[in-house]
């Protein structure tokens, strides 16, 4: 059987993001949506691939994607072990500006890859963070590539009392 | 505006809890410096696991190398290696994959070696060769050798050698033309000693490329024996050295965005380590 993309959404937001073939969404506390690669059985050890869509309200002086990764950026420095900024391009995520950075960093006993895609629209900013083990990077940065191209970002804030959590859409 | 008492303590502990915060936290912070060692250095490590390895037996320098490796916990003091230690042995005698990187600079040439093993592996790099936004042209093409050839060795997950490798080279968002210039390879390597020498031709790329510091990188990897010249031109980008295919006497300049610099070290390993399962037994 040939498996298909799904799709997630979080309608409070206007948020989409595409679930792979064989991932599955998760519900977390901390992010509206959440997929996350299937466990590999006999690998109990591995870190398990997932990709995170957020939303918020940038500071009022974060006016554009550039000053929003320029911030982004400098938290992720104070909370990323050894962190490493490997690329930052210029690109254009679901018609709106954007920017796709890529940076190695530790945590625990991993060594992780992590890229983020990150855009602003009614100034609301939405960003996608994907991460593997370094040594998964070359298998999966082409899925992530997909759940990004896929994405539909944010349009507006979710209200007070709007819950985390995925709503499954149709394959795809 | 609420504010405490000028007599209040600041921390309602006591001084036996303070102590023992205080201590929990230097234990959670402490972080044992990488030991500088030599290729004897490194020689010496391997040894130490079959036998003790005695400081008297030393002369200086190895003799400090030695209570660096002891000081990191590579060695017991009885000079025999820690058995933590093993797997970082097993690396550097049998490695899945080696990764070398050259990188070479006016006289000076800087190196970055790691052994990769199954879980972990040996990083031993010299100081990094990195361009720094205060390095003009003059500086790195007039790059003297190392005084000190040392090594600093870090022991780490196999994963982490493509990021520490990224680290020491300096690669990082940066300007990457869409352009590949074509030029004449004795004229770069009389460019990367003099900055004085002319720009060959009239290409506007080269002649970006040309008026920043400029290094050589050569990374290779083994079993498969690949190795790929880079050119590192500071903000005109990072390029990826080509003979054309027309077999004239000329080199082309490939572009190498940053994203695709860091799949090409991850693909060095992948295929090295390809080359090693289906090599000869």
């Amino acid at each position: 059987m040939t498996q298909t993309w799904g799709v997630i959404t979080y309608p409070a937001a206007g948020l989409e993001l595409p679930v792979p073939p064989g991932w599955q969404a998760v519900r977390d506390a901390g992010a509206p949506l959440v997929v996350v690669a299937p466990r590999e059985t006999g690998q109990p050890l591995r870190f398990r691939p997932n990709a995170v869509a957020t939303v918020e309200r940038p500071p009022p002086e974060v006016t554009d994607v550039a000053a929003y990764t320029a911030a982004s950026v400098a938290g992720l420095a104070r909370l990323l072990t050894g962190l490493h900024v490997i690329a930052i391009d210029v690109i254009t995520l679901a018609g709106h500006d954007g920017r796709r950075v890529l940076c190695g960093h530790r945590d625990g006993v991993y060594a992780i890859a992590t890229e983020y895609w990150w855009t602003m629209a009614g100034g609301v900013a939405t960003a996608l963070t994907a991460s593997c083990q370094v040594e998964d990077y070359l298998d999966l940065s082409p899925v992530f590539e997909n759940i990004a191209a896929g994405m539909v970002p944010a349009g507006q804030l979710p209200g007070p009392g709007a819950q985390n959590g995925a709503g499954a859409g149709a394959g795809r | 505006m609420n504010s405490a008492p000028a007599s209040a303590p600041a921390f309602g502990l006591s001084d036996a809890e303070r102590l023992e915060r205080y201590r929990l936290l230097q234990q959670a912070t402490a972080q044992r410096e990488a030991p500088l060692i030599t290729e004897a250095g490194l020689r010496l490590m391997v040894e130490s696991a079959t036998s003790p390895q005695r400081p008297e037996a030393f002369g200086e320098p190895l003799r400090a190398e030695l209570e660096g490796l002891v000081q990191a916990g590579v060695i017991g003091t009885d000079g025999r290696l820690n058995p933590a230690a093993k797997d970082l042995v097993e690396a550097v005698r049998r490695p899945n994959v080696q990764l070398q990187i050259e990188v070479a600079a006016g006289q000076s040439v800087r190196t970055f070696r790691a052994w990769l093993g199954y879980q972990r592996a040996v990083v031993l790099a010299q100081s990094r060769p990195a361009i720094t936004a205060a390095d003009s042209p003059l500086d790195v093409a007039g790059r003297r050798p190392l005084t000190q050839p040392d090594y600093r060795l870090q022991a780490v997950v196999p994963g982490w050698v493509p990021v520490a490798a990224a680290q020491w080279l300096g690669l990082g968002p940066r300007e990457s033309p869409a352009a590949s210039p074509r030029l004449p390879l004795p004229a770069l390597f009389r460019r990367l000693g003099d900055p004085g020498t002319p720009v060959p031709g009239d290409d506007p790329v080269l002649a970006r490329i040309w008026e920043q510091p400029m290094q050589l990188c050569v990374i290779s990897a083994e079993p498969s024996g690949e190795r790929r010249i880079l050119l590192d031109a500071a903000r005109a980008g990072l390029w990826l050295l080509a003979r054309e295919d027309s077999g004239a006497d000329a080199t082309v300049l490939a572009p190498l965005p940053a994203h695709a610099a860091w799949r090409l070290l991850l693909t060095l390993i992948v295929n090295a380590d390809k080359a090693r399962r289906t090599g000869p037994i």
